[in-house]
Parts: structure tokens; C-alpha cells; sequence
């Protein structure tokens, strides 16, 4: 699979001339623009970047400023600064700063792609394991105490996080525009994964600071809820086809009324606690009849990147308002047409 | 049909915007960000609007996005957008490109009805 290279200069010219040079390693790496620092930053944000290639002078945020902002939050992300004002002294200051390599302006291809790929070589140099469980491979990590970076690629959907550890200990994570704990709960959701150990962790700040145990029997239970979620979304599309599946989808049903009447009850006071009054609730109440309206919404969200889907709001002709909060059974929250929306978005979010 | 939705286009936070007719044909698509899947490859909308029915608008928020369906029987709007989007601004742009929308499609017809006029005269 192609890894993602973001080259970032303001010379136009030559990002175009890059990307048609670096088309024939089209197998090896796939090229991302970026016309200065801060464009640079955006796209880090929002796609899985393995490698950047930065020019030092550039307007507005320039080489130095997205090295310091890369070292920061994005550690794991080699970058090699190109320049046309290169010194011996530009060179140290460049991997003082933390530059993982370094080349002076005018280049050839080939020596960029020679420099790529050696930067490259040691996101996998402790080996790449496949068709392993995540969760029992990072108890492992925890047990022998090892300091490393993993890079974990969902094949089937193409995502990638990282998690850094040091002395076994979660530091932090990241996936998409996800940190921290957060961010392992959606890494340790995924199946079939390739895992890419680097032996060096370049994380230094503690930013998880859950014990690393913990987060990783959350992570299981969310897994475990997200799954049943999922099940669920899968029976109704499937129901037709399959009558089997009606009896699953009862036995699931029952196993989960009992926890029905908890959900109502928890979404209840979390409301009244939070909003009072004000809320304009009218009604709250297990449905599943907006199910395949959530379905296309979850299908979207995949689509276009957007993780799992936590809430949704419905207003239909009538003017009839409902928040729609998934799971084993929809929790609908009918509110009044007045309620304050984005309010009960954050509330509701919690 | 880009100077149309260019009030929700240029917001900063809205990252793609697809308006499709009252049966899920779409009619325009533009996104700034890369996606897995191109949407106009997606080959379920007409399944979504019909799934959409009474539905007068409709927000999904996701990890790290939130998407804004209007529906309307000009068609149906979808706007992706970073969470922090300013919702009220997206919804009133919305409902303004769908009242241009309108008069540019009413206009077209008028002005074919007054080119026949001229013709027979």
C-alpha cells in the first residue's frame, strides 16, 4: 500500500514538477500538495500522513514553524526539509530542530525518493505483524514494558492510528483528527489489522493519563457495544432476505430491554441536570422506526471519513423535532420545535 | 450551479456539499477534502431519499464531522462539515441557495415561453 508523502512549499512550479516526478513511484508513495505551513497543517489533520516534505522558506508558517508544530503533535511524522539556502549551519540547525533529513534545492527525483524511503525504513523496523488481536498484542507491550510506536492499519477501510509507548505505558494516540483516549477506543475498534512497530517512541509528554489497563478494558466494552450496534444496523437491512434473523434480532432485543428503561432513565436526568426546564423536552422513548434513516446516516459518515456516528436531529413537516441517540435501541428525545438545538446537541453528546 | 451554494461553500468549516433532485440523482458535488469513496460513486441515494420522506431537515454528528441533510421538493442538500461548524449560519445559507435554486429553475422556463413568443410573431 502507497504511503501518504505531504510535500509543502510555495513554489507551485515545483510541487507540480514533484508530483509528476514522483507519479512512476506511484506504488510506493502517494504524493499530498500543500502550498504553505499552514496548509500543511490541515491536511495532517485530515488525512493519514507518513512523511513531509517541507520547504524551509515559506510564507506565512514557514519550515521551522511546521517542524516545531509536526514535533509537537504529530511526533511520529518524519519530515525532511528541502531549501534553496542551504548551509552547513542551516543543515545543524535543521536536525537540532528535529528534521529527519535534509536536502538542498536544486535536487534530483531520485535522490528525494533514496531519502524518503531511508526515512521511511524505520516506521517498520522493529517488524510488521498481521492478523493479530491489537488488544492482547498491547497487553504485551505492557507486560514487557517496551517503549515503541505502533502504527495500525484497518485494511478493509483503509484507516491508520498511532499509539506511543514508553516503559509499556500508553502515552498518547491518534487517529484522523482523534487523540488520547478517545483515539484508542476507535484504534482498538477495528479488525484485521497490519501493525508497524517502530522501536523508538518520540512522544514526551504523558498526554493519556488513564493506566494503560484501564483505558484497554474500555476500549473492549465500547468495542463490544459498537459491534452490537453494528449487528444491529446488519439485521435490519438483512431482514427480508434472511427470517432467520428475526429470532436473533428478538433474542437481542430481549437481552437488551433491560437495559431500556436505564438508557431513558439516564438521558432523562442527564438532560434535566444539564438543562432544566429549559430543554423543552416533550417525550423520551425507545423506536427504532428512524433506524434506516440512521443506517444511511452511518453509511455517509463512513463515506466520507467521518468516524462513528454518536447523534442525530430530525425535524419533520409537521414541524416535529426528535434527537435520535443510537445504539441497541434508538433513544428518541422528542422536544419541543423552540428547544435550543445546539445545546442539547453538546448535552446530549455527553 | 457553484455560484448557487457559494455562500455554504466558502464557509471555512464546510468541507463538501452534494445537492441531489427529490429522487437522489445528483445534480452537484464538490467536496475539499479527500474521500475514501468518491460520492458521486454512491449509488444508494435514491434508498436515502426515500428514507428521507417527511423529513424536513436532519444533522448526523460523527467522531470528528457532522453532516446536515435539507430536504426540499426542489431536492435534496447534504453539507459535510468539521464539527465545530457554525450550524445556524450552514441552515440559513442552506435555505438560501434552495430559494435560488428556485427562481433559477422557475426563470428557465419563462424565457423559453417568451423566445417561442417572439418566434411566432
Amino acid at each position: 500500500m502507497p504511503k501518504n508523502i505531504l510535500i509543502a512549499d510555495d513554489d507551485q512550479e515545483l510541487l507540480l514538477v514533484l508530483k509528476e516526478g514522483l507519479e512512476k513511484y506511484k506504488e510506493e508513495f502517494n504524493v499530498l500538495l500543500a502550498g504553505d505551513g499552514e496548509a500543511a497543517i490541515q491536511k495532517l489533520e485530515s488525512s493519514f500522513v507518513s512523511l513531509v516534505v517541507a520547504d524551509l522558506k515559506m510564507p506565512g508558517m514557514d519550515g521551522f514553524s511546521l517542524l516545531a508544530q509536526i514535533s509537537e503533535y504529530y511526533p511520529d511524522i518524519p519530515v525532511i526539509i528541502i531549501t534553496a539556502y542551504g548551509s552547513s549551519q542551516i543543515r545543524e540547525m535543521v536536525h537540532q530542530n528535529g528534521a529527519a533529513g535534509y536536502l538542498e534545492k536544486p535536487f534530483m527525483i531520485d535522490d528525494l525518493v533514496q531519502e524518503m524511503r531511508s526515512v521511511l525504513q524505520k516506521e517498520a523496523e522493529g517488524g510488521t505483524l498481521h492478523g493479530i488481536s491489537l488488544p492482547m498484542f498491547l497487553q504485551l507491550i505492557d507486560m514487557e514494558q517496551k517503549t515503541c510506536t505502533l502504527r495500525v492499519n484497518e485494511k478493509s477501510r483503509n484507516l491508520e492510528g498511532v499509539l506511543f509507548f514508553r516503559d509499556g505505558e500508553l502515552l498518547e494516540a491518534r487517529t484522523g483528527t482523534q487523540h488520547g483516549e478517545k483515539a484508542v477506543y476507535t484504534i482498538l475498534s477495528w479488525d484485521d489489522v497490519l501493525i508497524s512497530i517502530q522501536n523508538t517512541c518520540s512522544m514526551k509528554e504523558k498526554k493519556i493519563n488513564r493506566d494503560s489497563q484501564a483505558i484497554l478494558m474500555d476500549a473492549m466494552r465500547v468495542k463490544d457495544e459498537t459491534q452490537a450496534d453494528a449487528e444491529d444496523g446488519l439485521e435490519l437491512i438483512e431482514e427480508e432476505e434472511e427470517e432467520d434473523q428475526e429470532s436473533i434480532q428478538a433474542a437481542v432485543k430481549d437481552s437488551a430491554h433491560s437495559d431500556s428503561e436505564t438508557n431513558i432513565e439516564t438521558v432523562q436526568s442527564h438532560i434535566e441536570y444539564r438543562m432544566g426546564e429549559k430543554s423543552g423536552v416533550l417525550d423520551i422513548y425507545q423506536d427504532d422506526s428512524h433506524d434506516d434513516i440512521l443506517y444511511y446516516g452511518r453509511l455517509l459518515g463512513e463515506t466520507l471519513s467521518g468516524g462513528s456516528l454518536h447523534l442525530s436531529f430530525i425535524q419533520d413537516t409537521t414541524g416535529g423535532c426528535k434527537f435520535l441517540i443510537p445504539g441497541h435501541n434508538t433513544t428518541v428525545v422528542s422536544v419541543e420545535p423552540n428547544s435550543p438545538r445546539e445545546k442539547m446537541i453538546q448535552v446530549l453528546q455527553k | 450551479m457553484k455560484e448557487l451554494f457559494q455562500d455554504v461553500l466558502k464557509m471555512k468549516e464546510v468541507r463538501g456539499l452534494l445537492f441531489l433532485t427529490p429522487k437522489g440523482e445528483i445534480r452537484f458535488s464538490h467536496f475539499i477534502q479527500n474521500n475514501k469513496t468518491d460520492p458521486e460513486d454512491i449509488d444508494w441515494f435514491s434508498q436515502l431519499a426515500e428514507q428521507l420522506g417527511s423529513v424536513h431537515e436532519a444533522e448526523f454528528l460523527f467522531d470528528w464531522a457532522r453532516l446536515y441533510i435539507r430536504n426540499s421538493r426542489y431536492g435534496i442538500l447534504l453539507i459535510w462539515a468539521k464539527l465545530n461548524a457554525n450550524m445556524a449560519m450552514i441552515r440559513l445559507n442552506c435555505d438560501v441557495s434552495l430559494s435560488n435554486w428556485e427562481q433559477s429553475s422557475q426563470r428557465k422556463p419563462q424565457e423559453n415561453r417568451r423566445g417561442g413568443f417572439f418566434r411566432r410573431r
